[in-house]
């Protein structure tokens, strides 16, 4: 598998201390990235077998305190999907906490869910044309994907990158997600950062993404309005 | 007593006792004493070496000049017994010029002369202190083992200090009682701490005439105390702190000068029978004082005295009480250079001491404890061959060597190993590569031999080493410390603690202090690789060492690609596990004196400094001279993956085989505790380091058992650097550098970056 990044993290990718992997390649090219060093697929990073991370990860385990485990990041993860799919399913046989956070594009994102004890999937926006225009992609897979979440009760955290002038309203997040039982659904609303910005080598194009705290607090009344369950990490 | 004195009158009067203590300028007391041990030493010519001692001491307790602050509630002082010496801790201290601390006479340079203490005064104790067997004997171990010591393949030093002595007996007795049942010389020596009583009575009888009635019944309480304590045993915390300071001053001056890391062992078990009810505060205020006297002159010139607090018993439970609270309360709300706190921790320790170091750990200048995991102290010393019950005795002496209390002579400091100049001997064939100097006769170095080829050197130095060390050894039991003796079996055994010939404590053996074992194992890994992947550069690499890599920019690039120990990887930390155990064995295998095993200590107080500068460049990059690392941490810059995988391959080391005890360190980032309070952030610290280091094997494996932190930035520190009255109002920033903690704003400029650069931010990161 192609790795660009790896390290450990407390509370930020799933619960506890995770030792979080950061796959190389995304099939999108969102305009505010944070790790733009991770999105081409054949770009330089390290390779290891699964074989040789599931030894890796078990040598870990006492770093995996308060609840923690692995947390597979990106780029995005499931653009190596068979090998990650082989990955999630020896590490729930040896007992290991797993975790992913997807952009949700995968049309098979829902046959990984028995091996995946925290999924965090990212919801950008809920306008595919809006989507396709800033992150280079349709959002009809994440739809869907979000749909099976629901549907199958599956414990998730949809996170709601949100950026001025792309998504700085609730109202259409909201009108989406109330259709669908969201039982076991959290959402968390991420204020845009500009973290990354020093990693692209190509033009940043967002001039003015910043959100207020008071933005965050609107989107997050609504969403508990509607019954749609928010958490800050 | 609390009619005499409030909590708060205790706490004032020790707060200005401090402060007058740190505007003292001038150490002359040690000189006193040893003029006053001249004077008389041919008075005693026809009594044997300890009866000679005893007399000598009784005659120094009897004369040394005493006074009595008028913000004093105890009597005593250790002043007398210390110099202004420690080179760490002073400002003007450079890397380079630094010789180490073996020349016994080189105390003499450190006092000042005036028109009452002239040259000539002062140069003619030196010259008959030159002439005593000690010295020159030290001399001859000296002379023979200079090819060795010069560029620092081993050191060896004569240990002074650097015990526990047990005072419970004494506590519990009093010093009469001993008297009856102790062999002549210690009796004698005995008696020293009844005399220092009664001159402290007679001096506060002095004063009663101009004191005003506050001050008066404070007198005669003192004067009371002093008549009780120390010949009778303590009834109360007031009386049982007074006796310990006597006793502590006595035994100083029986070592002065510079009898540095004497340590208390568990101040919390030994005072908490005497508290008979007193409350946190009260006991808490009275503590302060027992605190201030640890501090000498204006930059706490006693360096290394460490008090406990904490630890379980053998089965398991807990034995923290009221008073290892109140003692922390006054640890923090005095927050002094001395002495240095440490805390033993266990799986059952309660949460409520983690809550209540949480304020230690994250406000900034204050003193941080460092921490023992007690349950892998027991294992690792259980095996060593400590009896069971003495398990909970287990202290530590100076900075982090783990004795046991009053049965112990661990000679803890008596050598040291430098591995990476061993290396380097080892590659060149006994030449410096520093210097060019032929240092040592030895086969040219094989790459491909390289593992081996190094081991049977070690095996070489370590054993010169241990011949060198037993000579100080031997050299120092020239001066004998009957005194000392009756607090460590001596009451029993009647044999001086320091008799080379008799072992006169339950537990003995020599302390071998091991530096560089990153480097070595960085090397052989990178050299593993250069023979792989780069054939060509075999020819070229003694050169490229001798050359500090200039004009070889490629080589010095690939050997640093290479993988390095303190990141999780298997390779290079099976290496490093490989070389602390083969070392460890190949220094347990040296005997000493008594015949007992040289023990391996993986600690570098400083060291990793003073004798980087010694080694030349090494296989895994590093450049010549700069530091080795730190004790068993990865060197400086090599750990660039964060906290998680650092700490991984930390709990991989064969800490069961580091029975002399090892150091390390972590520079942790505050920004990632993020608790709203001090104690929910004690809390984290538990969940974060200590439980994670500590307790997390399920293994069989033996656990770490030490850590020390600086909990700050660099960026913090060099503002307090810059705008020191801004940051550090009191004139005091406490940070540690190895062991002991200091007053950052006293550091020279070399070891105040030393601790800028070994926070290494990228080795314990703790998230994205």
């Amino acid at each position: 598998m192609r790795i660009f990044q790896k390290g450990f993290n407390y509370s930020q990718d799933g619960p506890g201390n995770r030792l979080v992997y950061h796959l190389m390649g995304c099939n999108l090219s969102c305009k505010w990235c944070s790790n733009p060093e991770g999105m081409d697929i054949d770009g330089k990073c390290t390779e290891l077998t699964t074989k040789e991370i599931v030894e890796e990860i078990l040598s870990c385990k006492a770093m995996f305190f308060s609840g923690g485990g692995v947390t597979f990041s990106g780029g995005e993860p499931t653009l190596q999907f068979t090998e990650l799919s082989e990955l999630l399913r020896l590490l729930k046989q040896k007992g290991i906490n797993t975790a992913i956070e997807t952009n949700g594009t995968h049309k098979e994102l829902i046959s990984l869910f028995p091996f995946i004890d925290h999924l965090m999937m990212d919801f950008k926006h809920y306008d595919s044309e809006t989507h396709r225009k800033w992150t280079g992609a349709g959002n009809e897979t994440v739809q869907a994907n979000f749909k099976s979440i629901a549907a199958s009760g599956k414990r998730a955290l949809i996170r709601i990158p949100v950026i001025n002038g792309f998504n700085n309203s609730p109202d259409g997040f909201v009108s989406f997600f109330r259709e669908f039982n969201v039982e076991n659904i959290r959402f968390e609303i991420l204020p845009y950062h500009e973290y990354g910005r020093v990693k692209w080598d190509k033009p940043y194009e967002v001039t003015n993404g910043f959100i207020t705290k008071d933005d965050v607090e609107k989107f997050e009344k609504m969403f508990n309005e509607n019954g749609l369950k928010t958490v800050r990490m | 007593m609390d009619k005499i004195y409030s909590a708060e009158q205790i706490t004032m009067l020790a707060k200005e006792l401090f402060r007058h203590e740190r505007s003292k300028k001038r150490l002359d007391g040690w000189f006193l004493a040893k003029e006053i041990e001249c004077e008389c030493a041919g008075k005693y010519d026809s009594f044997d070496a300890e009866t000679r001692k005893a007399y000598i001491l009784k005659e120094i307790v009897s004369r040394i000049p005493l006074e009595i602050s008028e913000y004093s509630i105890f009597a005593g002082t250790q002043d007398d017994a210390f110099a202004a010496s420690y080179a760490l801790i002073n400002p003007s201290f450079k890397v380079e010029e630094f010789s180490g601390y073996c020349d016994p006479t080189a105390v003499f340079g450190d006092i000042e002369p005036n028109s009452e203490f002239t040259e000539e005064r002062i140069n003619k104790v030196k010259a008959e202190y030159s002439k005593s067997a000690y010295v020159s004997e030290l001399t001859q171990v000296y002379t023979k083992a200079e090819k060795d010591t010069k560029e620092v393949a081993y050191f060896v030093e004569q240990v002074t200090g650097h015990l526990i002595p047990d005072f419970r007996y004494a506590l519990k007795h009093g010093v009469a009682k001993m008297m009856e049942i102790a062999a002549e010389p210690m009796k004698l020596a005995l008696e020293s701490a009844i005399i220092l009583a009664g001159r402290y009575a007679d001096i506060a009888e002095s004063q009663l005439d101009s004191a005003d009635n506050e001050r008066k019944k404070r007198l005669e309480f003192m004067i009371e105390t002093l008549n009780n304590v120390p010949k009778k045993g303590a009834s109360n915390l007031f009386e049982a702190i007074q006796m310990f300071m006597l006793l502590w001053q006595v035994m100083c001056l029986e070592q002065a000068p510079n009898p540095f890391a004497f340590s208390v062992g568990n101040a919390d078990r030994i005072f908490e029978p005497y508290r008979n009810g007193l409350s946190r505060e009260y006991t808490a205020a009275l503590l302060k004082h027992f605190l201030v006297f640890f501090n000498v002159a204006d930059r706490s010139w006693a360096i290394s005295q460490n008090i406990l607090v904490g630890g379980r018993n053998t089965d398991g439970t807990d034995l923290t009480n009221e008073t290892s609270y109140a003692l922390l309360d006054a640890y923090y709300d005095m927050n002094m250079p001395q002495p240095i706190l440490s805390v033993k921790l266990h799986k059952n320790t309660p949460d409520k001491l983690y809550r209540e170091l949480g304020r230690f750990f994250f406000t900034p200048g204050i003193l941080t404890p460092s921490l023992f995991n007690d349950d892998s102290l027991y294992a690792a010393l259980g095996a060593g061959g400590v009896d069971a019950e003495d398990l909970p005795d287990i202290s530590v002496a100076g900075c982090q060597e783990p004795l046991i209390m009053g049965k112990d002579n661990g000679n803890t400091t008596n050598s040291w190993l430098n591995l990476p100049k061993i290396l380097e001997l080892t590659l060149s064939g006994g030449v410096s590569l520093l210097t060019g100097e032929r240092l040592a006769d030895l086969p040219k170095g094989n790459l491909k031999t390289l593992r081996e080829d190094f081991y049977k050197n070690v095996e070489l130095y370590a054993s010169r080493m241990a011949e060198s060390a037993n000579g100080a050894a031997k050299a120092l039991s020239n001066e004998k410390v009957p005194f000392l003796s009756c607090f460590m079996g001596g009451l029993e055994s009647g044999i001086d603690l320091r008799d080379t010939t008799k072992q006169g404590t339950k537990y003995n053996g020599s302390g071998c202090l091991i530096h560089g074992i990153s480097i070595i194992a960085d090397s052989f890994i990178a050299v593993d690789a250069l023979l792989a992947e780069h054939p060509e550069y075999e020819e070229k690499l003694l050169d490229a060492l001798g050359n500090n890599f200039e004009g070889y920019d490629d080589i010095r690039e690939f050997l640093l690609s290479c993988h390095k120990f303190g990141n999780n990887i298997t390779d290079v930390d099976n290496e490093a596990v490989e070389v602390a155990g083969r070392v460890a064995d190949i220094v347990s295998a040296q005997k000493n004196y008594l015949q007992n095993s040289f023990r391996p200590d993986f600690s570098s107080p400083s060291t990793h400094l003073l004798y980087g500068y010694w080694v030349g460049a090494t296989p895994d990059g590093r450049k010549a001279r700069e530091m080795l690392g730190y004790g068993v941490d990865p060197l400086f810059g090599e750990a660039i993956n964060g906290m998680g995988f650092r700490m991984l391959s930390a709990l991989k080391l064969p800490y069961e085989k580091m029975v002399g005890g090892y150091a390390s360190h972590l520079g942790i980032d505050p920004k990632y505790f993020r608790a709203d309070s001090y104690e929910g952030k004690g809390m984290e610290f538990k969940e974060k380091i200590v439980n994670p280091l500590f307790f997390s094997s399920d293994s069989k494996k033996v656990a770490p058992f030490y850590l020390y932190v600086n909990v700050t930035t660099p960026e913090t520190l060099r503002k307090v650097q810059a705008e020191p009255k801004k940051y550090a109002p009191s004139g005091v920033y406490i940070m540690r550098i190895h062991g002991t903690f200091v007053n950052f704003l006293d550091l020279s400029p070399a070891i105040q970056e030393d601790i800028i650069k070994r926070l290494d931010p990228k080795s314990t990161a703790m998230g994205a």
